[in-house]
Parts: C-alpha cells; sequence; structure tokens
C-alpha cells in the first residue's frame, strides 16, 4: 500500500446474505491519480464504491479515505468528497436551484457559480424539478454537485451508463477541466473504457468480486498483446508466454498473452505471426471474459 | 445552519404541494355549510375538524412510510450519505418535516374556520374537542413513527420480519402479563398509567429507533432493518422490564406502606392478622397481607380486589376467592385456602364458582356456603365437592346465612310478600333437605347478632334475644340502649347495653350481673377479650375523638382507655371473642392500619 494513498482498500470483503460481492479486496490510490475500475455487471464495483464512501460496512477489512477509517469518520470525510452515484439518487421532488441551495449550506467550499455556469453549458432549467429530467441530465446535475463542492476525491460509479454520445463527452470534459485546474484523486467505474485510457493513471479488474488486475495502465498496455497464428501455436506451450485467452482465428489462432517482451518473442522466431497491442477495452474483455462483451 | 434543520427545511420545500392540498381542503367546510341550515357554525367547525383528522393523519402515515423505507427501496438514501451529514441529523431532519408536514397541514384546514366560525369550535371544544385535538397530534406521531418501523421491515423484504412478529407478540403477551396483576388488584388506575407509560417509552423507542437504524444500516435496507429490529426490540425490553420492575413495586407494597384499609382481621389468639388497602403512589391497587404477629413475617394473598378473605371462626383457617378468569373480568373465581400455622402454603382448592353474594365459612373453616342468584350451595373446600343445593331462596332481601353446626346451614331470609317477617330454615347437609323451621316479624331491618354457637339471635331493632331455630322470643334486654348500635349480645349469650356513661352487662338469662362506669356517654361492643374483658369502641374516628376502652366485667373498671385508634373491627354476626392478646388490630383517624397494645395503649407499625 502506498503511503501516499488518498483512497485504500484493505482487505475488504462484503456479503449481501451468502452472496460474497466483493471479496478479499485491496487497493489504493495515490493522490491526484486516476483509478479506472472495471468490471461487468455483478463483479462488484459499486459495493466496493459503496464501501469506500462508508454507505455500507465491509464485513471483514477496512476502507479508508485519507487514510481515516470511513465507515467511522464518514460525516467528517464527506465534505472533501464529490460523488457521483451510478443511479441519480437526488430526490425527485427537489428542483434544481433547490439542491444546489441544499448543499451550498453543508459544503464550506461550495462554489455557486460554478454550479450555475455548468448548468447554464449543459441546458438544464435551474426550476426544473429533478425527477422530470433526462437521465443525461440528471447525471449531469449530479455531476455539476459534485463539482461544485470542489472536493479533493471525486467518485464516479459508472457515470456514463445510459448516457449518449453527446452527454458522455461533456461529462467526461468537466471532469478532464477539474481535473487539470485542480488536480483532484478521482475513481471511476465504468463500462466506457475509451474515454477513460486518455485519464486514467492505473486500472483495475473486478471479476465475480475479485480484484484480478491491478496496474499501471501503461504497464498493462505494454504487455498485454494480441498474437495471431497461421497454424496451431505449439511454440506457445514452449515459450514462457502466458496466454489470457486463446480462440480460433480462420484456419489459425489468436492468442492474448499477458506478459508479452519483443526481445523475447523475437528469439522464438515465428515469422507467420502478426503481433498488434491492445485497448484497455480489449484488455479488459479478454481479462474479465468476453463470452459476456462489454455492456454499453 | 444545523444539518438537521437543513433537511427538515428541504423536506418541507418538496412539499408545497400537499400544503396547497390542506388549503384547497380548508375552504370545503364553507362549502358544505352552503347546504347546513341550523347550526352552521358547528357544521363548519365539525366538517374542518373531520377533514383535518382525516387529512393529517394520513399524511402521518404516508409520510412515515416514505420517508425512510421508500427512499431505501429506491435507493435514494445515498444522496444523503454522500454528504457530510451524520444518521442522526437525517432521521431528525426528516422526522421534523413529516410531523411538521402532518401538524401544519392540519392547522392549515382548521385555521380558517377557526377566525370565521369560532362559535362552532367553541362548542366543539367544550364537548371534548381539546382532547380530540391532543390526541390526533399523539395519533400523527404513532402513524408517523409506526409507519417508519413498519415500512423499514417490509420493504427490506428479509425473513426477520417473521422473528419481529413473533417478537411483537412476545412483547404485547407480556406487556399484559405484567399488567394483569395489578388489574386483577383492582389497580385500573394504576395499570392504565403503566400502559399510558409504556406506550410513551415505546413511542420514544419508536422515535429514536431511526436515528440508530440509519447510523447502523446506512443505505442498505436490509441491515437498517437488522439495525431497527435489534434497538427496537432492545428498548421494548428495556421498556417491558422498567414497566415489570414498577408494577413489581406496586405489588409488592409491604403491609406498613398501605394507608388506607379495606379489611383488617385478627384471629381470636391475636396472632394472624389479614390486611387489604391501598397505599400512596399504587393508585387503588389493593395490597392484602397475612401477617404472623409473633415473626413479623408477611406474605401476599392475591385475592380479589374488594372482596374478602375469610377467618374461620375458629382460627385456624383463611379462605378467600382469586380471579380464574384471563382477563380482569368478573367471572369465575378459585377458592383459596391457607392454615393459619407457620410455614403453611397457599393451596389452590378445585372450587371454581361465579361471584356469590353471600360467602359464609364452616366453624373449621372445612365448607363453604354460597348463595346467590337464589341459590344456597355448600361444599367441601379441599375436595370442591357439592355437599348440598337448594333453590328458591331470595337472595336479594334482608338476610342471613350461617353454619349452625357442621351439618346444618341456617338461612333466614325475608317474607316475599311482607318485608317484616323472617322466615327459619336450615338446610340438613347429611339429609340434603331443606326445612323451615320457624319465623320472627320485627318492625325494622337493623339485623342481627348471634352466639358462637348460632342457637341465639340478638334483633338489634327490638333488643329482643330470640331462639335461632324457632324464632320464639327468649328474652328482652332489661336496659334499653339509646341508640340500637349500643346494645350488643356477646358469642356467649350474654349481652352489653352502654348508656348514660355506665356500661350493663347481662347474663343470658337476662340479668344485669354487672355496671361499670364508663369515661363517655355510650360506646360499641367490638369484641371479647379473655373471661372478663369487653372491648369498646366510643366517640367518632373521622372528629378525631375516638377511643377504645377496655373494660374488665370482673374488676368492674376500665383497663385500658387510647384514643386515636379504631379495632378491632367489628365484622360477621359473632363478636369476635380474643384471647388474653396484647397487639390488637385497628387503624388510625387517616385509615392506616396498625397494632396497638392493649395493656399500654401504645401504637406501633405493621411489619414492613
Amino acid at each position: 500500500m502506498s503511503m501516499n494513498a488518498t483512497i485504500q482498500a484493505e482487505d475488504v470483503t462484503l456479503r449481501y446474505g451468502r452472496k460474497t460481492a466483493v471479496d478479499d479486496i485491496s487497493l489504493s490510490v495515490d493522490s491526484g491519480a486516476v483509478y479506472a475500475l472495471l468490471g461487468r455487471n455483478g463483479s462488484g464495483k459499486s459495493s466496493l464504491v459503496r464501501c469506500l464512501l462508508g454507505q455500507l460496512k465491509p464485513d471483514s477489512g477496512n476502507a479508508k479515505l485519507f487514510g481515516e477509517d470511513v465507515w467511522k469518520h464518514r460525516t467528517r470525510l464527506m465534505e472533501r468528497v464529490g460523488v457521483v452515484p451510478e443511479d441519480p439518487d437526488a430526490p425527485p421532488e427537489s428542483r434544481v436551484k433547490d439542491l444546489a441551495w441544499f448543499s451550498s449550506k453543508l459544503y464550506s467550499r461550495w462554489q455557486q457559480s460554478a454550479f450555475d455556469r455548468r448548468i447554464a453549458r449543459f441546458g438544464i432549467p435551474p426550476a426544473g424539478r429533478f425527477g422530470e429530467l433526462s437521465k443525461g441530465q440528471k447525471k449531469q446535475v449530479s455531476l455539476a454537485l459534485a463539482l461544485a463542492t470542489s472536493p479533493e476525491v471525486l467518485i464516479l460509479d459508472d457515470p456514463t451508463l445510459g448516457l449518449d454520445v453527446v452527454a458522455r463527452k461533456s461529462l467526461f470534459e468537466e471532469v478532464l477541466g477539474e481535473m487539470a485546474d485542480r488536480g483532484i484523486t478521482v475513481l471511476i467505474t465504468t463500462h466506457d473504457l475509451a474515454p477513460v485510457e486518455g485519464i486514467a493513471d492505473r486500472a483495475g479488474i473486478l471479476k465475480d468480486g475479485r480484484l484480478v488486475l491491478d496496474e499501471e495502465v501503461e504497464t498493462l498496455k505494454a504487455r498485454f498483446r494480441r498474437i495471431r497464428f497461421t497454424s496451431q501455436p505449439m511454440v506457445l506451450a514452449q515459450s514462457n508466454l502466458v496466454a489470457a485467452s486463446v480462440r480460433q482465428w480462420g484456419t489459425g489462432t489468436e492468442a492474448v498473452v499477458s506478459n508479452y517482451d519483443d526481445v523475447a518473442f523475437a528469439r522464438l522466431q515465428i515469422p507467420v505471426a502478426e503481433v498488434s497491442p491492445m485497448s484497455l477495452e480489449e484488455i479488459f474483455i479478454a481479462v474479465a471474459g468476453e463470452e459476456a462483451g462489454v455492456e454499453s | 445552519m444545523n444539518a438537521a434543520l437543513l433537511i427538515a427545511s428541504r423536506e418541507l420545500r418538496d412539499r408545497s404541494r400537499l400544503f396547497l392540498i390542506a388549503a384547497a381542503l380548508s375552504v370545503s367546510p364553507f362549502l358544505a355549510a352552503l347546504t347546513i341550515r341550523e347550526h352552521r357554525q358547528l357544521g363548519i367547525a365539525s366538517v374542518a375538524g373531520f377533514l383535518a383528522i382525516a387529512y393529517s393523519c394520513s399524511l402521518a402515515l404516508a409520510l412515515g412510510v416514505s420517508s425512510i423505507g421508500r427512499e431505501l427501496t429506491e435507493r435514494r438514501m445515498s444522496f444523503f450519505f454522500a454528504k457530510p451529514v451524520s444518521a442522526t441529523a437525517i432521521w431528525l431532519g426528516k422526522a421534523a418535516a413529516g410531523l411538521l408536514t402532518a401538524l401544519g397541514a392540519l392547522a392549515i384546514i382548521v385555521l380558517p374556520t377557526f377566525l370565521f366560525a369560532r362559535e362552532g369550535w367553541k362548542n366543539m371544544f367544550m364537548s371534548g374537542g381539546g382532547a380530540v385535538a391532543l390526541n390526533t397530534a399523539l395519533i400523527c406521531l404513532v402513524l408517523f413513527f409506526g409507519g417508519n418501523v413498519v415500512s423499514t421491515m417490509l420493504r427490506s423484504r428479509s425473513a426477520r420480519v417473521v422473528v419481529d412478529f413473533f417478537l411483537l407478540a412476545i412483547a404485547a403477551i407480556a406487556a399484559f402479563a405484567i399488567v394483569r396483576p395489578i388489574l386483577m388488584r383492582g389497580g385500573k388506575d394504576i395499570a392504565g398509567d403503566i400502559i399510558v407509560g409504556l406506550c410513551v417509552a415505546v413511542l420514544l423507542v419508536l422515535a429514536a429507533a431511526p436515528a440508530w437504524q440509519l447510523t447502523r444500516g446506512r443505505i442498505d435496507a436490509r441491515q437498517n432493518h437488522a439495525a431497527l429490529s435489534k434497538f427496537l426490540w432492545i428498548g421494548v425490553a428495556v421498556a417491558l422490564i422498567g414497566t415489570a420492575a414498577f408494577t413489581y413495586w406496586v405489588i409488592a407494597t409491604p403491609p406498613a406502606k398501605i394507608t388506607q384499609t379495606f379489611q383488617f382481621d385478627q384471629d381470636p389468639s391475636g396472632r394472624w392478622i389479614y390486611v387489604s388497602g391501598t397505599a400512596p403512589g399504587r393508585g387503588e391497587y389493593m395490597a392484602s397481607h397475612l401477617i404472623d404477629t409473633a415473626t413479623g413475617k408477611h406474605e401476599r394473598v392475591s385475592g380479589l380486589p374488594w372482596g374478602d378473605a375469610h377467618l374461620s371462626g375458629d382460627g385456624r383457617m383463611l379462605v378467600w376467592l382469586e380471579s380464574a378468569e384471563i382477563l380482569p373480568r368478573v367471572g369465575t373465581s378459585r377458592f383459596y385456602m391457607r392454615r393459619l400455622e407457620p410455614g403453611a402454603k397457599q393451596i389452590a382448592t378445585p372450587l371454581v364458582t361465579r361471584l356469590p353474594a353471600h360467602l359464609v365459612l364452616s366453624h373449621d373453616g372445612s365448607r363453604v356456603a354460597l348463595a346467590t342468584g337464589g341459590r344456597v350451595e355448600v361444599y367441601e373446600l379441599v375436595s370442591g365437592r357439592l355437599l348440598a343445593a337448594v333453590q328458591g331462596i331470595d337472595t336479594s332481601v334482608a338476610y342471613l346465612l350461617y353454619f349452625a353446626g357442621p351439618d346444618v346451614v341456617r338461612i333466614i331470609e325475608a317474607d316475599k310478600k311482607d318485608r317484616e317477617i323472617r322466615h327459619f330454615r336450615e338446610l340438613d347437609l347429611v339429609e340434603r333437605k331443606l326445612m323451615t323451621t320457624g319465623e320472627w316479624t320485627t318492625g325494622e331491618n337493623r339485623g342481627f347478632n348471634r352466639t358462637a354457637d348460632g342457637s341465639r339471635l340478638y334483633s338489634r331493632a327490638d333488643s329482643t334475644i330470640i331462639d335461632a331455630r324457632t324464632g320464639a322470643a327468649l328474652l328482652t334486654l332489661p336496659v334499653k340502649p339509646t341508640r340500637w348500635f349500643y346494645a350488643t349480645m356477646l358469642d356467649d349469650g350474654s349481652s352489653i347495653v352502654t348508656r348514660d356513661a355506665k356500661l350493663f352487662a347481662i347474663d343470658a338469662n337476662g340479668k344485669v350481673t354487672a355496671e361499670v362506669p364508663l369515661p363517655v356517654d355510650a360506646a360499641l361492643v367490638v369484641a371479647r377479650m379473655g373471661s372478663s374483658k369487653v372491648v369498646l369502641s366510643a366517640g367518632s374516628i373521622v372528629q378525631h375523638t375516638q377511643r377504645m376502652l377496655i373494660v374488665d366485667l370482673a374488676t368492674r373498671k376500665v383497663e385500658t382507655s387510647v384514643t386515636g385508634i379504631y379495632g378491632p373491627m367489628l365484622t360477621g354476626g359473632v363478636v369476635p371473642h380474643y384471647e388474653e392478646i396484647t397487639a390488637f388490630a385497628g387503624i388510625d383517624a387517616s385509615q392506616k392500619p396498625m397494632l396497638w397494645d392493649s395493656r399500654t395503649g401504645t401504637k406501633r407499625p405493621l411489619p414492613s
């Protein structure tokens, strides 16, 4: 664990009855870093996020923010955290301006002008009731509320779920702008991997409640390769390459290896092989399971 | 701004529509009044009152159900928990907003009619409208807090709800079991206070539980349910334990705490005392004890409230009735008995009966005669066996019933047509036969007192001693009392009359055997002591002129004179005959029971 960690999970396990939603997970996000937490539906992302926000109590382990137990000190710590929830949770009867008024009284660093600017930019009427807004607008209001609190940590739980392309783009632009201006720490869970790939410093992949991968994005992309063979890859068995997945590709075979090394691979002298780098999304599919694909 | 106030303010802002509906409803009583011709103002107030109660109660329930439960299931509670507000502030804010909405709506509906139909409201308040308003506010509280609890439990869809219903049933049974002993002993007022106290305690638990629920459960519906259940049932258990402790304090009232005496009897040896009465802070709960004055030990006797316990004539048995009903109502009762011996146990007999109009014991307390509903029944107590029964006795008129021997019950009843005629009858328990043995005609109904063997009766109205079997007049007292209660026949057939500051002792043949000067003009004989002494009561205990005298007929002197106390009590038809005892049971001017020394007149309290 990093001594500089702003967000920390230490051996966190969370169960719902007999079902284990989060299974002994440890991760940390350094101050100013962007961490992308990836996983399929039901993999435990939101449960882990709720533990990290002090909303759910882990059955074992500790969730910490700024080095403090978030379950015990949630009230104080939330002053420094902005949250965009997976499902917009503001009261549907509330008007947008009333939500801002409510938040302005709770946060000492509330920026009313920043909120007003964003709402205007999103084209959302301040007198509109939250329950009458579109899903995209609700997400935008949630983001505007979270960013106006001048948070040191921003937690985005699947912020683009259900949004159209334009809304996704504007949402990420706001986050990027805030990061550029203030250097906040961001934890984002998402299925929308393309925009995250450009901003995430580190990524973790959850599968069935377990953190199967937790690594710097650049390192991750450097060691994963797709290799296509024109015949059966007998050579794989003879080499020290670790295949994350292997499948038929035309008459040949396609393998995703997770410990690719240019020098070592050249030594194998396979002229027919085609080696290509992989995107974060491709790596996610290879690790988290291709059969179900990635939800959009 | 305080977080709770802020949340309350936010919630109220969202409920402007509910207040608009209330404003619309406030107009409707005036529209309804257009159809009323007479008592229009009262009609307006009545319609407004009904609408206000119905709307505010509905709101309280709806808001109680939705404030937390609905937000949990619709996953909106994270809105608050993602902000720097405590769980307690969330609940306090929501509760304040919910209750203000319900009570504010009530005020909005009522206010215009209160201003424009004041007379109607005045009439309503005079007929209990104030209590209705208070009760409405209380009902709103119960609906709001109760609605939240039920909603949280049901919406969690957890199997734990089965446990909750089970615990609810247990709590209800426990509450009843705790209060029942007090109800069964006449303490309806204190039981009512206990129930109100328990309800207030439970309401406080219901009000406080959600703060704990949200602190522990936060956004998880099932964890909320688990935390709520834990707090609720522990709180209810604590309230029940507190109630049980208070109930125990009431039930365990020691004899020394009794200040209002209902019954105070003493056996002939003077050792055993039965006392029942009420004590401060215990309402009308009737504390009853059997006291062994030799050891100072006392034990609780759980007889019927306002029902006598009966000492047998030989002073060896105490018999009483306890309710055989689960609910505190007049129904069947069971006979209990206890031998007046150290270490003896209270025995529940198999005899269960409806509360009789008349109940008498045989001399040794082994049998009981009951008269009620025109029927006289005689039972053996230990076995509950019916020994004999007769129908057609009018138990509603002047009446005397007693054991004239182990196997004979004498029944004296008024004639159904001529109330001045008394019919003397005997129920033979061996033959199981009712016989008419004689009659007596008297001018006034002053009742009789009798000898210990039941062979003679003294008719107080006529100053005449008669044969108890035949009704034949045996003698008329040679000295007439100035008032009927200043003449008494003793257990051995001799009589005492007091008048003109003198006591006249008259033997069984009607001869004056002694004249004793008294320090009072006249006195009432309450007991006989030893072979030659009588205990008299003079003056009024209420007017603080009460005086007890012990007169020795052998020495013809007043042996003891003590003021400010009354006792032993004169009960039943036979003047009690005590042995030479030192401690008499008596009550002071405030009806507090105590003991007094027959030689020195010194008073001392009952054991505590």
